[in-house]
């Protein structure tokens, strides 16, 4: 009779087990269900209050809820989204912003100057970029329709930096930033074309369609014109595990996973049922020299450093594959407006023998270079692996410390123990916002040269966009004389997604505006 | 038996103190800095100061200490750096996947390991027991989260029976439930099924030569009312101890199985607040767990004495 009570206890679980198996409603290739969109991203944003983070997570998320005054259009210039247009006096000190009418926010709310204002006032408090270039601004909203910032010099880089996605200017309503005082904000209410649902810690975010909202007019172009919410719900699902990321996506979990590894590229591709996106020069790898010490503060032992480096085997390395990767010396990329070439010639050299003479002039002995590495990140680990056997074909005594993403950066802020660190850098659009260049941004490695200062502040204070690109080619020449840091080379991403989604485009980031499923 | 509980509970108290100091200071003493996870490691190192004193970051080691113990015992477990909650509601939140993935692994794990390991003792020797004891070695062997990784690749990718990834909670319904939560407990109960088996076996064996077995065999009872009603119930005592210990560790966290199959349960609370360095959820986490292994292991011995008359804890049996 037990052993009849064990049998029948086994019964029920396989029969559990085949029922529940037979009930898994995975979507057959070419349709879905439900009006619904679900992107598995790689980890969940330590907050969407996008005044006060940087984290490119936030943004991915954070940016279909809120909106900015301008935006970028697919040229990466300037164009007005919850600005009606803007004007820019003839003196270059003055900019008006007539704001669109009608435009709603998520609590129903219509939004004022007064909003803007408010937003505009975070936003410049906590933003590097903010406080750069709009610090000494006088902003005023002469009336409930209108933005006006006075500046006690021109500036071509104001507008930029309220386009910038990036720790971005979000309008945000006056009283959720009152409530907020010193931190974050609250509640994530904004005036984009999702709005806000709930977010279940480590389960999802979840966004719906946002009824109230007016896209504007012009076709869609980068960030810029007709954003529309095609989908009713779009929830992102933070996967970590990027075994697991692609696994959903294969068998329709998923409806778009990013950050795929390279190496499941071609497994993908021939897959039924998917589609593969190999988003452009997502961001570059950048090879990081503490300044601080002694070794790096000798300008000849970081020029040794560029001279000896062959960035082919690098990227190579890192992706495996030439279509995720190309070799270029610009530190804004090819498609931008403000791309120059200067300073070519001191990229991707890989001149052994000129490596080890300016070495021995750095006055090197040989002493342990502490080279900073995570495993978190592939394309870090990888890529730091192949620098250190190329420094040491050169004679310099790499020491590897590997550490987990958390403690690499915990100490790369701390001045003493470490020479350099290969970390990327992303989203640099517009040459005042490279953050390794200018020295009063104080960034991890304390590059400080008035002379790049100097052509920085040129350029922010240029208003003629020529003029500005001419002073950034000798910005970008200096760099390559100096080597504050060396870049790798530009780096792709893979997305992937179920081939019922339509109208997935990538530009700075994903975006999930003006794509429907069916 | 209360006051037996009461001592046990009360045994608690310098257990749980020794584990948050010992927890705090490792916790402290690892370096990073959660003010970048939050504002970014492009963000400036003004913003990074202010923050760090906002969370208090900067105050010596011993005030964060004395401020989180004095909160710890009225209840108040501190505030998640990262997710902005309480670390009470976090662990609620998370416990959830957690038990019911222990749950159902644990009772995957009964009810392959009993039979198995019955089998395996009252068959000493033969081929079948031989069999038995090195699939349970590759289980014991085998880690979770590689054989849950093929599991993902067989059943959900290949096959489409079940999801690759996820979790749904019991109000989606018991099915839908049961059906996220099936490979992950697969992949848990498989090793402690052969962690299990191994005991019963090991347990059975002994029992089975005892002299009043003989007696039962020689009063004529049948083979399986003297394995199942007399030696299993005898041999239970040692099984139940691995079953608790293993359940206890389930309720822990599966930490890389909840990784894989990506399920918000204790362990990716851990896993995922150790990376972001958000101290306060890791002290509170870690000291839930040792309470529910303090008080998984204090049911344990309550139901040694349900199961084995001989062992009693009042004063009345003494």
């Amino acid at each position: 009779m037990i052993r009849c009570k064990w049998l029948l206890a086994v019964i029920a679980v396989l029969v559990l087990l085949v029922t529940t198996a037979c009930s898994n409603s995975a979507p057959e290739s070419g349709k879905k269900e439900k009006n619904e969109l679900k992107v598995a991203i790689s980890g969940a944003p330590p907050t969407l209050d996008l005044h006060k983070t940087t984290t490119l997570i936030a943004q991915k998320v954070g940016w279909h809820i809120f909106d900015t005054l301008v935006t970028l259009d697919e040229n990466y210039q300037v164009v007005p989204m919850l600005a009606e247009k803007f004007e820019i006096s003839p003196d270059g000190k003055t900019i008006t912003l007539p704001l669109r009418k009608d435009i709603a926010f998520h609590n129903g709310k219509a939004m004022t100057a007064e909003d803007v204002l408010a937003s505009i006032n975070r936003w410049r408090k906590y933003s590097s970029l903010g406080k750069a270039n709009l610090g000494q601004a006088e902003i005023t909203a002469p009336d409930k329709d209108t933005i006006v910032i006075k500046l006690p010099a021109p500036s071509n880089a104001v507008l930029f930096s309220l386009a910038y996605p990036s720790q971005g200017a979000s309008i945000m309503p006056k009283e959720v930033i009152d409530e907020a005082g010193d931190g974050n904000v609250k509640q994530f209410v904004g005036t984009g074309p999702f709005q806000f649902v709930e977010w279940k810690q480590d389960q999802y975010i979840h966004l719906k369609k946002f009824d109230g909202f007016k896209p504007r007019p012009e076709p869609a172009s980068g960030l810029g014109g007709k954003r529309e919410a095609l989908v009713t719900d779009l929830y992102f699902i933070p996967v970590g595990d990027n075994a697991t990321r692609v696994a959903g996506v294969q068998t329709g979990e998923y409806d778009i996973a990013d950050e795929i590894p390279f190496d499941n590229y071609q497994m993908l591709k021939s897959s039924a049922g998917l589609k593969t996106d190999i988003a452009q020069d997502t961001t570059y790898l950048n090879l990081v020299f503490n300044k601080k010490n002694p070794l790096f503060a000798n300008v000849k032992a970081r020029q040794a450093v560029a001279a000896a480096l062959d960035m082919d085997s690098i990227m190579q390395a890192v992706t495996g594959n030439p279509e995720f990767y190309t070799l270029d010396a610009g530190l804004v990329f090819p498609q931008d407006a403000w791309y120059v070439d200067n300073g070519k010639e001191k990229y991707n050299q890989k001149n052994t023998e000129l490596a080890r003479k300016l070495l021995a002039e750095s006055g090197y002995q040989g002493e342990p270079v502490v080279f900073l590495v995570t495993r978190d990140f592939d394309y870090m680990y990888k890529s730091s692996l192949v620098v250190k056997e190329q420094l040491e074909q050169i004679g310099v005594n790499v020491k590897l410390e590997v550490y987990d993403w958390a403690t690499l950066n915990g100490k790369r802020s701390n001045q003493n123990g470490w020479d350099m660190f290969v970390t990327t850098s992303s989203g640099f659009r517009e040459p005042t916002a490279i953050l390794f260049l200018d020295s009063r941004l104080k960034w991890a490695g304390w590059y400080n040269n008035p002379q790049m200062d100097n052509l920085l502040d040129q350029i922010r204070g240029s208003v003629n966009f020529a003029d500005a690109k001419q002073i950034f080619g000798q910005a970008q020449a200096l760099y390559w004389e100096e080597v504050p840091t060396v870049k790798l080379g530009n780096m792709n991403g893979l997305v992937v997604y179920r081939n019922y989604v339509q109208g997935y485009k990538y530009f700075m980031e994903s975006t999930f505006w003006n794509v429907s499923v069916q | 038996m209360p006051r037996y509980i009461c001592k046990r509970i009360l045994s608690l108290i310098p257990v749980l103190a020794v584990v948050a100091l010992i927890d705090f200071i490792i916790i402290h003493l690892t370096p990073g800095d959660p003010a970048v996870i939050m504002l970014g490691s492009d963000a400036s190192e003004v913003d990074l100061a202010k923050l760090r004193e906002q969370l208090g970051l900067t105050l010596p080691i011993y005030v964060q200490f004395s401020y989180w113990l004095l909160g710890a015992v009225q209840g108040d477990l501190g505030r998640s750096i990262f997710m902005d909650m309480p670390v009470t509601q976090a662990i609620w939140q998370h416990l959830g996947p957690t038990v019911s993935l222990a749950l159902l692994a644990e009772i995957i794990a009964i009810l392959f390991a009993l039979p198995l390991g019955v089998m395996a003792a009252t068959r000493r020797g033969s081929w079948i027991d031989q069999l038995l004891m090195v699939i349970g070695l590759l289980g014991i062997s085998i880690p979770s989260f590689w054989l849950g990784l093929n599991f993902i690749l067989l059943f959900a990718v290949k096959l489409n029976w079940l999801p690759a990834a996820g979790y749904q909670p019991l109000s989606s319904g018991l099915l839908n439930h049961i059906k996220y939560l099936l490979l992950p407990a697969l992949s848990l109960g498989i090793m402690q099924a052969a962690l299990i088996a191994r005991m019963t076996r090991a347990s059975m064996l002994e029992v089975l030569s005892e002299n009043y077995i003989r007696t039962a065999q020689a009063k004529g009872l049948k083979r399986q009312v003297i394995i199942y009603k007399h030696a299993l119930r005898n041999a239970f005592i040692p099984i139940l101890t691995v079953i608790g210990l293993t359940f206890a560790t389930l309720i822990g966290g599966a930490v890389v199985t909840e990784m894989v199959f990506n399920i918000p349960g204790i362990g990716k609370l851990v896993v995922n607040s150790v990376l972001r360095r958000d101290y306060v959820v890791i002290q509170g986490t870690i000291l839930m767990i040792a309470t529910a292994y303090v008080f998984i292991n204090l049911l344990i011995d309550i139901l040694y004495a349900y199961i084995d008359p001989r062992v009693r804890f009042d004063d009345q049996a003494r």
